[in-house]
Protein backbone atom coordinates (compact mmCIF):
# COMPACT_ATOMS: atom_id res chain seq x y z
CA UNK A 1 0.00 0.00 0.00
CA UNK A 2 2.57 2.72 -1.48
CA UNK A 3 -0.08 5.48 -0.62
CA UNK A 4 -1.48 4.47 2.85
CA UNK A 5 -0.79 7.38 5.36
CA UNK A 6 -0.13 7.03 8.88
CA UNK A 7 -2.88 8.62 11.03
CA UNK A 8 -1.39 10.02 14.58
CA UNK A 9 -4.02 11.38 16.74
CA UNK A 10 -3.51 14.40 18.99
CA UNK A 11 -5.99 14.27 21.69
CA UNK A 12 -6.30 18.18 22.49
CA UNK A 13 -10.11 18.04 24.24
CA UNK A 14 -10.19 19.75 28.03
CA UNK A 15 -6.71 21.38 26.92
CA UNK A 16 -6.80 25.03 26.86
CA UNK A 17 -4.39 27.87 25.35
CA UNK A 18 -1.46 27.41 24.52
CA UNK A 19 -1.42 23.74 25.06
CA UNK A 20 -3.98 22.74 21.99
CA UNK A 21 -0.98 24.56 19.65
CA UNK A 22 1.77 22.87 21.66
CA UNK A 23 0.90 19.70 21.14
CA UNK A 24 0.00 20.43 17.23
CA UNK A 25 2.92 21.65 16.53
CA UNK A 26 4.86 19.11 18.33
CA UNK A 27 3.03 16.72 15.98
CA UNK A 28 3.69 18.33 12.92
CA UNK A 29 7.77 18.58 14.08
CA UNK A 30 7.88 14.96 14.38
CA UNK A 31 5.77 13.95 11.67
CA UNK A 32 6.54 13.89 7.79
CA UNK A 33 4.89 13.86 4.77
CA UNK A 34 3.74 10.51 5.20
CA UNK A 35 2.10 11.07 8.24
CA UNK A 36 -1.83 12.81 8.51
CA UNK A 37 -2.50 14.43 12.40
CA UNK A 38 -5.72 14.45 13.65
CA UNK A 39 -6.16 17.27 16.49
CA UNK A 40 -8.82 16.79 18.60
CA UNK A 41 -9.92 19.73 20.17
CA UNK A 42 -12.90 21.91 22.14
CA UNK A 43 -11.15 25.50 22.82
CA UNK A 44 -12.54 27.78 20.16
CA UNK A 45 -9.25 30.07 20.30
CA UNK A 46 -7.38 27.01 18.70
CA UNK A 47 -9.10 27.65 15.57
CA UNK A 48 -7.00 30.05 15.06
CA UNK A 49 -3.94 29.28 16.74
CA UNK A 50 -3.26 26.30 15.01
CA UNK A 51 -3.94 26.91 11.64
CA UNK A 52 -1.19 30.15 12.37
CA UNK A 53 0.95 27.51 13.29
CA UNK A 54 0.37 25.18 9.85
CA UNK A 55 1.35 27.76 7.61
CA UNK A 56 4.71 28.74 9.37
CA UNK A 57 5.35 24.85 9.46
CA UNK A 58 4.41 24.04 5.77
CA UNK A 59 1.04 22.30 6.26
CA UNK A 60 -2.51 22.28 5.19
CA UNK A 61 -5.43 21.81 8.03
CA UNK A 62 -9.21 21.23 7.49
CA UNK A 63 -12.04 21.98 10.26
CA UNK A 64 -14.95 19.50 10.52
CA UNK A 65 -17.61 19.99 13.26
CA UNK A 66 -18.91 16.38 14.13
CA UNK A 67 -21.29 16.71 16.77
CA UNK A 68 -23.50 19.97 18.30
CA UNK A 69 -20.80 20.11 21.13
CA UNK A 70 -17.89 22.74 20.57
CA UNK A 71 -15.91 20.56 19.06
CA UNK A 72 -13.61 20.16 16.46
CA UNK A 73 -11.33 18.29 14.51
CA UNK A 74 -8.89 19.35 12.73
CA UNK A 75 -6.75 17.30 9.91
CA UNK A 76 -3.26 18.24 8.93
CA UNK A 77 -1.70 17.15 5.96
CA UNK A 78 2.32 18.05 4.65
CA UNK A 79 2.19 20.69 1.80
CA UNK A 80 3.74 19.74 -1.20
CA UNK A 81 7.34 20.74 -2.13
CA UNK B 1 12.91 30.70 36.71
CA UNK B 2 16.65 28.73 36.60
CA UNK B 3 16.43 25.82 38.92
CA UNK B 4 19.03 23.47 39.48
CA UNK B 5 17.98 20.48 38.86
CA UNK B 6 18.48 17.16 41.03
CA UNK B 7 19.47 14.49 38.30
CA UNK B 8 21.74 12.16 40.43
CA UNK B 9 21.09 8.73 39.40
CA UNK B 10 20.20 6.31 41.25
CA UNK B 11 20.07 2.84 39.30
CA UNK B 12 17.33 0.52 39.74
CA UNK B 13 18.23 -2.65 41.06
CA UNK B 14 18.72 -5.48 38.46
CA UNK B 15 15.81 -8.07 38.78
CA UNK B 16 13.33 -5.06 40.36
CA UNK B 17 9.84 -6.20 39.84
CA UNK B 18 8.21 -4.00 37.56
CA UNK B 19 3.97 -3.86 38.48
CA UNK B 20 3.45 -1.34 36.25
CA UNK B 21 4.56 1.51 33.53
CA UNK B 22 3.39 4.82 33.46
CA UNK B 23 4.00 6.67 29.60
CA UNK B 24 5.00 10.36 30.92
CA UNK B 25 6.57 11.61 27.72
CA UNK B 26 5.48 14.53 26.42
CA UNK B 27 3.90 15.89 29.83
CA UNK B 28 5.71 18.79 31.48
CA UNK B 29 4.95 19.61 35.62
CA UNK B 30 2.61 19.01 37.17
CA UNK B 31 0.90 16.64 35.28
CA UNK B 32 3.93 14.25 35.29
CA UNK B 33 3.64 14.49 38.88
CA UNK B 34 -0.32 14.32 39.24
CA UNK B 35 -0.80 11.64 37.04
CA UNK B 36 1.35 9.10 38.60
CA UNK B 37 -0.10 9.92 41.65
CA UNK B 38 -3.57 8.95 40.47
CA UNK B 39 -1.86 5.79 38.80
CA UNK B 40 0.17 4.85 42.08
CA UNK B 41 -3.72 5.45 43.97
CA UNK B 42 -4.98 3.01 42.00
CA UNK B 43 -2.22 0.36 43.01
CA UNK B 44 -1.86 -2.08 45.42
CA UNK B 45 1.03 -1.71 48.83
CA UNK B 46 3.61 -3.05 47.96
CA UNK B 47 3.31 -2.63 43.94
CA UNK B 48 6.05 -0.52 41.96
CA UNK B 49 5.55 1.88 39.53
CA UNK B 50 7.56 2.78 36.89
CA UNK B 51 7.17 6.93 35.25
CA UNK B 52 8.80 7.07 31.99
CA UNK B 53 9.53 10.89 31.41
CA UNK B 54 11.24 12.79 29.27
CA UNK B 55 11.11 16.42 30.70
CA UNK B 56 13.80 17.05 33.15
CA UNK B 57 12.18 18.84 36.15
CA UNK B 58 9.86 16.11 36.67
CA UNK B 59 12.93 13.80 36.96
CA UNK B 60 13.83 15.94 39.88
CA UNK B 61 11.13 16.59 41.43
CA UNK B 62 8.34 13.81 40.99
CA UNK B 63 10.98 11.21 43.43
CA UNK B 64 11.13 14.12 45.84
CA UNK B 65 7.48 14.60 46.05
CA UNK B 66 6.76 11.09 46.44
CA UNK B 67 9.22 10.49 48.76
CA UNK B 68 8.14 13.76 50.85
CA UNK B 69 4.21 11.90 51.38
CA UNK B 70 6.06 8.32 52.74
CA UNK B 71 6.77 6.30 49.60
CA UNK B 72 9.39 4.29 48.20
CA UNK B 73 11.97 5.92 45.50
CA UNK B 74 13.80 2.44 44.19
CA UNK B 75 15.46 3.81 41.07
CA UNK B 76 16.22 7.22 39.14
CA UNK B 77 17.95 6.11 35.90
CA UNK B 78 18.64 7.48 32.09
CA UNK B 79 17.29 4.90 29.47
CA UNK B 80 18.26 6.59 26.80
CA UNK B 81 19.36 10.11 25.92
CA UNK B 82 15.98 11.58 25.98
CA UNK B 83 14.02 9.80 28.28
CA UNK B 84 14.48 8.87 32.11
CA UNK B 85 12.83 5.90 34.36
CA UNK B 86 11.87 6.75 38.04
CA UNK B 87 10.74 3.66 39.72
CA UNK B 88 8.80 4.29 43.02
CA UNK B 89 7.25 1.92 45.20
CA UNK B 90 3.69 1.68 46.63
CA UNK B 91 4.26 1.97 50.62
CA UNK B 92 1.24 3.24 52.06
CA UNK B 93 -2.50 4.36 50.86
CA UNK C 1 4.95 39.12 54.88
CA UNK C 2 1.77 40.64 54.21
CA UNK C 3 -0.71 38.26 52.63
CA UNK C 4 -3.05 38.92 49.54
CA UNK C 5 -5.60 41.59 50.11
CA UNK C 6 -8.15 39.29 48.96
CA UNK C 7 -6.86 36.51 50.60
CA UNK C 8 -10.55 34.61 50.67
CA UNK C 9 -9.94 34.26 46.88
CA UNK C 10 -7.31 31.47 47.24
CA UNK C 11 -8.43 28.16 49.42
CA UNK C 12 -6.29 26.05 51.73
CA UNK C 13 -6.20 22.35 50.15
CA UNK C 14 -6.69 22.13 54.21
CA UNK C 15 -9.26 24.50 54.95
CA UNK C 16 -11.13 22.86 51.45
CA UNK C 17 -10.38 18.95 53.47
CA UNK C 18 -12.23 20.35 56.73
CA UNK C 19 -14.90 21.31 54.46
CA UNK C 20 -15.73 19.02 52.08
CA UNK C 21 -19.48 17.89 53.48
CA UNK C 22 -20.09 21.53 54.05
CA UNK C 23 -23.31 22.16 52.43
CA UNK C 24 -22.26 25.84 51.42
CA UNK C 25 -19.49 24.99 49.68
CA UNK C 26 -19.47 23.78 46.19
CA UNK C 27 -16.02 22.07 44.41
CA UNK C 28 -15.40 22.47 40.66
CA UNK C 29 -13.60 20.39 38.59
CA UNK C 30 -12.70 22.62 35.31
CA UNK C 31 -11.41 20.02 33.53
CA UNK C 32 -12.49 17.92 30.29
CA UNK C 33 -14.43 14.57 31.13
CA UNK C 34 -11.73 12.28 30.72
CA UNK C 35 -9.24 13.71 33.54
CA UNK C 36 -12.07 14.31 35.71
CA UNK C 37 -12.83 10.38 35.15
CA UNK C 38 -9.16 9.61 36.20
CA UNK C 39 -9.20 11.01 39.67
CA UNK C 40 -10.88 13.85 40.97
CA UNK C 41 -11.81 15.70 44.39
CA UNK C 42 -14.52 13.61 46.22
CA UNK C 43 -17.69 15.72 45.58
CA UNK C 44 -16.29 17.27 43.13
CA UNK C 45 -18.79 18.38 40.45
CA UNK C 46 -17.17 18.37 36.53
CA UNK C 47 -17.79 21.99 34.43
CA UNK C 48 -15.29 21.75 31.85
CA UNK C 49 -14.17 25.35 30.79
CA UNK C 50 -15.32 24.22 26.86
CA UNK C 51 -18.87 24.59 28.04
CA UNK C 52 -18.74 28.17 28.92
CA UNK C 53 -18.18 29.26 25.42
CA UNK C 54 -20.82 30.28 22.95
CA UNK C 55 -20.13 28.32 20.23
CA UNK C 56 -23.16 30.94 17.89
CA UNK C 57 -21.01 34.39 18.82
CA UNK C 58 -18.27 35.13 16.09
CA UNK C 59 -15.90 36.01 18.93
CA UNK C 60 -14.50 32.85 19.55
CA UNK C 61 -14.14 32.47 23.75
CA UNK C 62 -17.18 34.92 24.04
CA UNK C 63 -19.42 32.95 27.37
CA UNK C 64 -22.65 32.62 26.88
CA UNK C 65 -25.16 34.56 27.22
CA UNK C 66 -27.35 35.07 30.91
CA UNK C 67 -30.20 32.44 30.44
CA UNK C 68 -28.03 29.47 28.69
CA UNK C 69 -25.21 30.13 31.36
CA UNK C 70 -28.17 29.55 34.31
CA UNK C 71 -28.93 26.77 32.39
CA UNK C 72 -24.95 25.47 32.66
CA UNK C 73 -24.57 26.34 36.23
CA UNK C 74 -27.36 25.13 37.47
CA UNK C 75 -26.74 21.52 35.77
CA UNK C 76 -23.97 21.85 37.15
CA UNK C 77 -25.38 22.42 40.92
CA UNK C 78 -23.88 25.41 41.31
CA UNK C 79 -26.54 27.76 43.60
CA UNK C 80 -26.36 31.76 44.06
CA UNK C 81 -25.31 31.63 47.84
CA UNK C 82 -22.47 29.03 47.61
CA UNK C 83 -18.75 29.16 48.19
CA UNK C 84 -17.49 27.77 45.40
CA UNK C 85 -14.07 26.79 45.34
CA UNK C 86 -12.81 26.10 41.95
CA UNK C 87 -9.29 23.69 40.55
CA UNK C 88 -7.74 22.15 37.82
CA UNK C 89 -4.44 20.13 37.85
CA UNK C 90 -1.96 22.45 36.40
CA UNK C 91 -1.30 25.93 37.35
CA UNK C 92 -5.06 27.37 37.38
CA UNK C 93 -5.64 28.52 34.31
CA UNK C 94 -8.64 26.95 33.71
CA UNK C 95 -10.03 27.30 37.09
CA UNK C 96 -9.04 30.72 36.37
CA UNK C 97 -11.28 31.15 33.50
CA UNK C 98 -14.28 29.86 35.25
CA UNK C 99 -13.87 32.14 38.07
CA UNK C 100 -13.42 35.15 35.88
CA UNK C 101 -16.51 33.85 33.82
CA UNK C 102 -18.17 33.73 37.52
CA UNK C 103 -17.43 36.87 38.42
CA UNK C 104 -18.53 38.43 35.11
CA UNK C 105 -22.02 37.09 36.04
CA UNK C 106 -21.66 38.59 39.55
CA UNK C 107 -21.12 35.35 42.18
CA UNK C 108 -19.49 36.78 45.14
CA UNK C 109 -17.92 33.58 47.53
CA UNK C 110 -15.36 32.48 45.29
CA UNK C 111 -11.86 30.62 45.42
CA UNK C 112 -9.25 29.25 43.86
CA UNK C 113 -7.65 26.16 45.21
CA UNK C 114 -3.91 26.92 45.61
CA UNK C 115 -1.84 24.55 44.24
CA UNK C 116 -4.68 22.59 42.11
CA UNK C 117 -4.75 19.01 41.94
CA UNK C 118 -0.98 18.90 41.93
CA UNK C 119 -1.22 20.16 45.97
CA UNK C 120 -4.30 18.41 46.94
CA UNK C 121 -2.50 15.35 46.07
CA UNK C 122 1.48 16.33 47.49
CA UNK C 123 -0.66 16.60 50.70
CA UNK C 124 -2.41 13.39 50.53
CA UNK C 125 -5.13 14.06 50.54
CA UNK C 126 -7.92 11.69 48.82
CA UNK C 127 -9.28 11.37 45.17
CA UNK C 128 -12.14 9.11 44.07
CA UNK C 129 -12.59 8.21 40.59
CA UNK C 130 -16.96 7.95 41.22
CA UNK C 131 -18.40 11.09 39.90
CA UNK C 132 -20.30 13.22 42.40
CA UNK C 133 -24.26 13.01 42.43
CA UNK C 134 -24.80 16.46 41.24
CA UNK C 135 -28.76 17.63 42.01
CA UNK C 136 -29.25 20.94 39.63
CA UNK C 137 -30.16 23.90 41.43
CA UNK C 138 -31.25 27.01 40.22
CA UNK C 139 -28.75 30.29 39.09
CA UNK C 140 -29.70 33.41 38.95
CA UNK C 141 -26.89 35.45 37.09
CA UNK C 142 -26.51 38.90 38.03
CA UNK C 143 -23.73 40.27 35.20
CA UNK C 144 -20.90 42.66 35.70
CA UNK C 145 -20.66 44.26 32.22
CA UNK C 146 -17.33 46.15 33.82
CA UNK C 147 -15.75 42.93 34.18
CA UNK C 148 -15.56 42.01 30.48
CA UNK C 149 -14.05 44.02 27.39
CA UNK C 150 -14.66 44.37 24.11
CA UNK C 151 -12.61 45.27 21.23
CA UNK C 152 -14.47 48.71 21.60
CA UNK C 153 -13.86 48.98 25.26
CA UNK C 154 -10.28 48.92 24.43
CA UNK C 155 -10.79 51.47 21.72
CA UNK C 156 -12.33 53.82 23.60
CA UNK C 157 -9.15 53.70 26.13
CA UNK C 158 -6.51 53.63 23.67
CA UNK C 159 -3.23 56.39 24.83
CA UNK C 160 -5.98 57.43 28.00
CA UNK C 161 -4.03 57.81 31.51
CA UNK C 162 -5.38 56.54 34.72
CA UNK C 163 -6.26 52.75 31.96
CA UNK C 164 -3.46 50.20 31.76
CA UNK C 165 -3.81 47.51 28.86
CA UNK C 166 -1.56 44.63 30.06
CA UNK C 167 -1.02 42.03 27.47
CA UNK C 168 0.11 38.53 29.00
CA UNK C 169 0.81 36.15 26.19
CA UNK C 170 4.98 35.76 25.68
CA UNK C 171 7.08 37.48 24.39
CA UNK C 172 7.06 36.44 20.86
CA UNK C 173 3.43 36.76 20.59
CA UNK C 174 3.42 40.51 22.25
CA UNK C 175 6.50 41.73 19.57
CA UNK C 176 4.62 39.92 16.88
CA UNK C 177 7.59 37.34 16.26
CA UNK C 178 5.23 34.79 16.81
CA UNK C 179 1.95 35.31 14.58
CA UNK C 180 -1.13 33.33 15.72
CA UNK C 181 -3.97 35.86 13.53
CA UNK C 182 -4.21 37.93 10.28
CA UNK C 183 -1.59 40.62 12.20
CA UNK C 184 0.89 40.27 14.40
CA UNK C 185 1.99 42.50 17.74
CA UNK C 186 -0.20 43.58 20.36
CA UNK C 187 -2.99 46.58 21.00
CA UNK C 188 -0.72 50.28 20.86
CA UNK C 189 0.05 50.91 24.30
CA UNK C 190 -0.30 47.48 25.86
CA UNK C 191 2.58 46.04 28.18
CA UNK C 192 3.66 43.00 28.32
CA UNK C 193 3.60 40.40 31.68
CA UNK C 194 3.72 36.95 31.01
CA UNK C 195 1.11 35.13 32.54
CA UNK C 196 3.76 32.82 33.94
CA UNK C 197 5.75 35.44 35.76
CA UNK C 198 3.40 34.89 38.57
CA UNK C 199 3.92 31.71 39.34
CA UNK C 200 6.40 31.04 41.54
CA UNK C 201 6.96 27.10 40.84
CA UNK C 202 5.10 24.77 38.26
CA UNK C 203 6.12 21.37 40.39
CA UNK C 204 3.42 21.99 42.74
CA UNK C 205 1.96 25.02 41.40
CA UNK C 206 2.48 27.91 43.33
CA UNK C 207 1.72 32.11 42.71
CA UNK C 208 4.97 34.67 44.08
CA UNK C 209 4.09 36.61 47.01
CA UNK C 210 1.82 39.74 47.18
CA UNK C 211 5.10 42.26 47.51
CA UNK C 212 6.66 40.20 44.18
CA UNK C 213 3.30 40.13 42.19
CA UNK C 214 3.05 44.26 42.77
CA UNK C 215 6.42 44.96 41.83
CA UNK C 216 6.24 43.06 38.75
CA UNK C 217 3.16 44.77 37.91
CA UNK C 218 4.15 47.82 38.28
CA UNK C 219 7.20 47.13 36.60
CA UNK C 220 4.70 47.51 33.39
CA UNK C 221 2.80 50.47 34.76
CA UNK C 222 -0.57 48.26 36.51
CA UNK C 223 -1.28 49.89 39.72
CA UNK C 224 -4.16 49.77 41.24
CA UNK C 225 -4.66 53.19 41.11
CA UNK C 226 -6.11 52.85 37.19
CA UNK C 227 -8.62 50.71 35.29
CA UNK C 228 -7.01 47.81 34.05
CA UNK C 229 -7.70 45.44 31.54
CA UNK C 230 -6.12 41.92 30.58
CA UNK C 231 -5.73 40.64 27.22
CA UNK C 232 -4.06 37.37 25.75
CA UNK C 233 -4.88 35.14 22.53
CA UNK C 234 -8.08 33.73 23.60
CA UNK C 235 -8.93 34.82 27.11
CA UNK C 236 -7.73 32.25 29.25
CA UNK C 237 -4.75 33.18 30.32
CA UNK C 238 -5.89 36.85 30.32
CA UNK C 239 -8.42 35.54 32.92
CA UNK C 240 -5.08 33.83 35.05
CA UNK C 241 -3.81 37.36 35.34
CA UNK C 242 -7.43 38.92 36.45
CA UNK C 243 -7.09 36.60 39.19
CA UNK C 244 -4.04 37.50 40.06
CA UNK C 245 -4.92 40.83 40.11
CA UNK C 246 -8.56 40.38 42.07
CA UNK C 247 -6.41 38.30 44.62
CA UNK C 248 -4.23 42.21 45.07
CA UNK C 249 -7.42 43.06 45.63
CA UNK C 250 -8.07 44.89 42.49
CA UNK C 251 -11.21 46.10 41.58
CA UNK C 252 -10.77 47.91 38.28
CA UNK C 253 -10.26 44.94 36.32
CA UNK C 254 -11.74 43.32 33.47
CA UNK C 255 -10.70 40.50 30.70
CA UNK C 256 -10.89 41.47 27.20
CA UNK C 257 -12.09 38.14 26.27
CA UNK C 258 -11.92 38.14 22.94
CA UNK C 259 -8.15 38.89 22.93
CA UNK C 260 -5.82 38.81 20.14
CA UNK C 261 -7.80 36.33 18.37
CA UNK C 262 -10.57 39.35 17.65
CA UNK C 263 -8.02 42.18 17.40
CA UNK C 264 -5.30 40.82 15.61
CA UNK C 265 -8.12 39.60 12.82
CA UNK C 266 -9.89 42.83 12.12
CA UNK C 267 -8.04 45.51 9.81
CA UNK C 268 -9.76 48.31 11.32
CA UNK C 269 -7.68 47.94 14.57
CA UNK C 270 -4.48 49.33 14.80
CA UNK C 271 -1.56 47.14 15.92
CA UNK C 272 1.89 48.10 17.44
CA UNK C 273 5.37 45.55 17.03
Amino acid sequence: MPDAKNIIEVDARGDVCPVPMMKAVKAMKAATSQDIIEVWIDYAPALDTIPSQCNRLGWEFRVEQTTDDPEWKMTLTKKDG
Amino acid sequence: MAVELDLTVRPIPAGTDITEDIDLRGEVCPYTFVKSKLALEEMEVGQTLRLILDHLPAVDNCPRSFKNEGQEIIGVEPINDEEWAVVVRKVHD
Amino acid sequence: MPSYANSDLLVTADWLAANLSNPNVRVVDTRGAARYAEGHIPGATNLPVARLDDPTHPIRSMPLPPERMAMVFGNAGLANGQTIVLYDDGPGLMAARLFWVLEYYGHEKLGILDGGLARWLAENHHVTRDPSQVTASTYTPHPHPDRLSSSDDVKAVLGKPGVALLDVRSHEEYTGAMVQAARGGHVPGAKNCDWQTALAGLNIPALKSADELAAQFAAAGVTPDKQVITYCQGGVRAAHSYYVLRLLGYTNVSNYTGSWGDWGNDPNLPVEN
